[in-house]
């Protein structure tokens, strides 16, 4: 145990922390530059209308530019912090997959930060749908160094391997596979219906469909991950945290048709037609749809975290001959 | 940005995008395929090719917008109505249009934007330039002022979002953009009838002016090609059908409905009059003369008729009755099922529910009363007012004021006391 203490650096935990969470506002931040269609503010980029971006008159702009810009300045912090985060670890982590860990972080986001580029220079809505699917990816890798850089991963005790173990884990990868899928989907519903291409509507209606079927899904999974929880003495706590998360986006998933789309046929039908016309653009339909953005990637972020605690618990990726000279990706994990 | 990563991103992006399905082709507009295969103007490829070509040449396309002077449309705001959606380094926003509108109304102003299935009601079909919220005469064109006001309070109700958050200059250009959809649509309607009607079949004849036969005996023929370029004869028709299209909404601000001010109730805050008027208005609702019942309900919670269909899903469902009962021949069998699945599923035109208090058309006394008076255009509401300056209607205009009075209290009306069907009014019910 003093051994596994060792390896770990409490400041590479702290920086994957500031890394998680300056994250996040860049996923809601990116959510509110589609929401409110900033996405082409700027016709360039790496620069801001001719500024290179930390010169930008930011603080002075207005509407799309600010919205845009400070979507911009978020992915810098976290570009840097990235680049920060690889020099600590490989200065402070003594485990090597962890190191390769953080290059892989850097990766993303250098990714992540080209695609947002590209779609701006060729203008392509793909582009931005593609680089909303990824950001979600890179905010739980962040969230992964968080966990796998935690004093628990290090110290904690493993468990007796039982069924109940494993099923609690495959729900939790599971849920957390079905929670991606999902952000992909609503990144399909919120991209698709501005693609100009004939198969357009096709695209959009197969992804509602599956968008609502992932709902189900997920919500069931939710469910059982709780009371399997419950079952296998896992800390509920957590548990019960995703389920609130659930229940939340299911809410938010709800208004945001509304207030975006108005009431469907069917529900129109039970419940009698709105009173009220939506107002393109304010700040309650930019609120409630951000909203669903940001809770879907906690609920990506919250399901992975569970799943990898308990699969850190099971010691899954452990060789069998820890220390062995010919697994360096064993050794102390 | 560096040249070296600025390639490496290019081809990257290029690998993505043709992984995902991409194309880079500029959007184009579609031609109203029910109008083309229709059992009433049958088009052949070769004219819907040649109407296109005379649409692209009218109207430019959806990135790169054109209209004649005769339309009087005003270019500026157009081509910052469409396009993609960009903001230029003073702040002004372009491509209005593909940012707000064409996901519910599609590129081409159909209606059928990516959105529009779950929509209730479908979005507008601009195309026929009928529009149902507007100040004028049952058969006229809306006015500039009417589809702004449309576009800055939103449709109750609907799907239709307020834009009121928009400055005015981007909710004009919307505006010029939705009167350019319909110009467009309109004049494809009206090639499509002109080709039908004037062109067709001619007989091929040889340098002396005898025609030529075939290996049968039979003359040969062919199309008589639409191409103004080269027909002045055709230019000037196509030129005399676009100033019809035009005159029509030109004509549209001496086609708004003024009240007669000695109609209009002087107070309505007099609750005594406003009683007395609405119930006069009540007599008028439940009677054979307005007839009102009939369709929104012995309770007017829209619960009369309810299998009409507005004039976009009644074409569509006279089109898919005709494919079903002839779907025709090999490639003309094709394209008509083609066109037939590709259609939505026809909905029933409901009546409001009156007791709601959700007017969508808008829900000022005036509303209300533009609506009694000129009915709803391209819906089975129809007007009882005269249909055009100069002719007689069913009703009087205070009469109509009676039943602006008496639908606006029918929301506070006790419903458990609803007028009890007259036996002709039962029989239309049923």
């Amino acid at each position: 145990m003093i051994t596994n203490r060792k390896t770990r650096s409490p400041l590479v935990h702290l920086w994957a922390w500031l890394l998680a969470c300056a994250t996040f506002p860049l996923i809601w931040w990116g959510g509110l530059v589609t929401t409110t269609g900033a996405g082409m503010a700027f016709r360039d980029w790496l620069t801001s209308d001719g500024y290179l971006m930390p010169f930008y008159p930011w603080l002075s702009s207005t509407g799309d530019k600010f919205i845009e810009h400070g979507h911009r300045l978020l992915g810098m912090i976290v570009g840097l912090l990235a680049i920060g985060l690889v020099g600590i670890t490989w200065a402070k982590e003594s485990r090597y997959w962890v190191r390769i860990f953080s290059l892989a972080i850097l990766v993303g986001v250098i990714i992540q930060g080209a695609l947002g580029g590209m779609r701006v220079v060729f203008d392509e809505r793909t582009l931005a749908l593609i680089h909303g699917c990824t950001g979600p990816l890179f905010f739980a890798m962040c969230v992964a160094m968080v966990v796998i850089t935690s004093r628990w991963w290090c110290d904690v005790e493993p468990l007796e391997s039982s069924p109940r173990e494993w099923k609690y884990l495959r729900l939790a990868a599971l849920t957390t596979i079905l929670a991606y899928m999902q952000l992909i989907a609503g990144a399909v519903v919120r991209h698709s219906p501005h693609l100009v291409g004939q198969s357009a509507s096709a695209v959009f209606q197969a992804a509602v469909y599956l968008h609502v079927l992932l709902a189900v899904a997920i919500v069931v999974h939710g469910v059982l991950l709780i009371w399997q929880a419950n079952r296998c003495k896992q800390p509920i706590g957590r548990c019960w945290l995703l389920g609130a998360l659930i229940g939340v986006q299911i809410v938010l998933g709800g208004s945001t048709w509304i207030v975006k789309y108005g009431l469907p046929r069917w529900a129109s039908r039970m419940f009698g037609e709105l009173t009220f016309a939506n107002t393109a653009d304010n700040a309650f339909q930019a609120v409630v749809v951000t909203s669903h953005v940001a809770v879907g990637s906690l609920i990506l972020v919250t399901s992975l975290a569970l799943a990898l605690r308990v699969a850190r618990q099971l010691r899954i990726g452990v060789p069998e001959t820890v220390g062995s000279s010919t697994s360096r990706m064993g050794v102390v994990l | 940005m560096n040249y070296g990563l600025r390639s490496i991103c290019f081809l990257g992006s290029l690998v993505v995008m043709g992984a995902t399905g991409c194309d880079f082709r500029a959007p184009e507009f579609h031609l109203n395929m029910v109008q083309m295969v229709s059992d009433a103007t049958p088009t052949p490829v070769e004219y819907q090719e040649q109407i296109a070509n005379v649409l692209g040449g009218m109207f430019g396309d959806p990135d790169e917008p054109f209209a004649l002077p005769e339309t009087g449309l005003d270019i500026r705001r157009l081509k910052m109505a469409a396009g993609p959606a960009w903001t230029d380094q003073k702040g002004a926003a372009f491509g209005l249009y593909r940012q707000h509108c064409s996901h519910c109304h599609g590129i081409d102003g159909d209606g059928m934007g990516p959105t529009a299935l779950f929509l209730n009601p479908y979005p507008r079909d601009y195309r026929q330039g009928v529009y149902k919220f507007k100040s004028t005469y049952n058969p006229a064109k809306p006015t500039d002022e009417d589809l702004h006001r449309v576009l800055v309070n939103g449709i109750p109700g609907s799907a239709m979002p307020s834009f009121s958050l928009l400055p005015s200059a981007e909710v004009e250009a919307l505006v010029e953009y939705v009167k350019y959809l319909s110009f467009r649509g309109q004049m494809e309607t009206a090639l499509t009838n002109y080709v039908y009607n004037d062109l067709g079949e001619e007989e091929v004849t040889d340098e002396n002016g005898d025609p030529v036969l075939d290996d049968e005996g039979e003359p040969v023929t062919k199309l008589i090609p639409l191409d103004p370029e080269n027909d002045p004869e055709q230019q000037e028709v196509i030129k005399e059908l676009l100033a019809e299209i035009v005159d029509g909404w030109n004509e549209a601000n001496e086609q708004i409905i003024v009240p007669a001010e000695d109609a209009i109730p002087t107070d309505v805050s007099d609750m005594k009059k406003f009683a007395e008027s609405a119930a006069k208005g009540r007599e008028l609702f439940y009677g054979t003369r307005a007839n009102c019942m009939k369709c929104h309900g012995p309770t007017g919670l829209g619960d009369g008729q309810q299998d009409d269909y507005d004039i976009w899903n009644k074409a569509h469902l006279q089109f898919l009755e005709s494919v079903a009962e002839d779907p025709g021949e090999g490639e003309i069998a094709q394209d008509r099922t083609e066109v037939a699945e590709s259609l939505f599923p026809v909905r029933n035109a409901i009546p409001r529910n009156l007791r709601k208090g959700i007017y969508r058309g808008g829900n000022r006394r005036i509303d209300l009363f533009w609506r009694i008076y000129a009915g709803i255009a391209g819906s089975p509401m129809p007007g009882s007012g005269p249909a055009s300056p100069g002719a007689q209607g069913t009703l009087t205009e205070e009469e109509m004021w009676n039943i602006v009075d008496y639908v606006l209290s029918l929301p506070y009306e006790n419903a458990s006391q609803p007028q009890r069907a007259l036996p002709i009014n039962t029989e239309l019910v049923n």
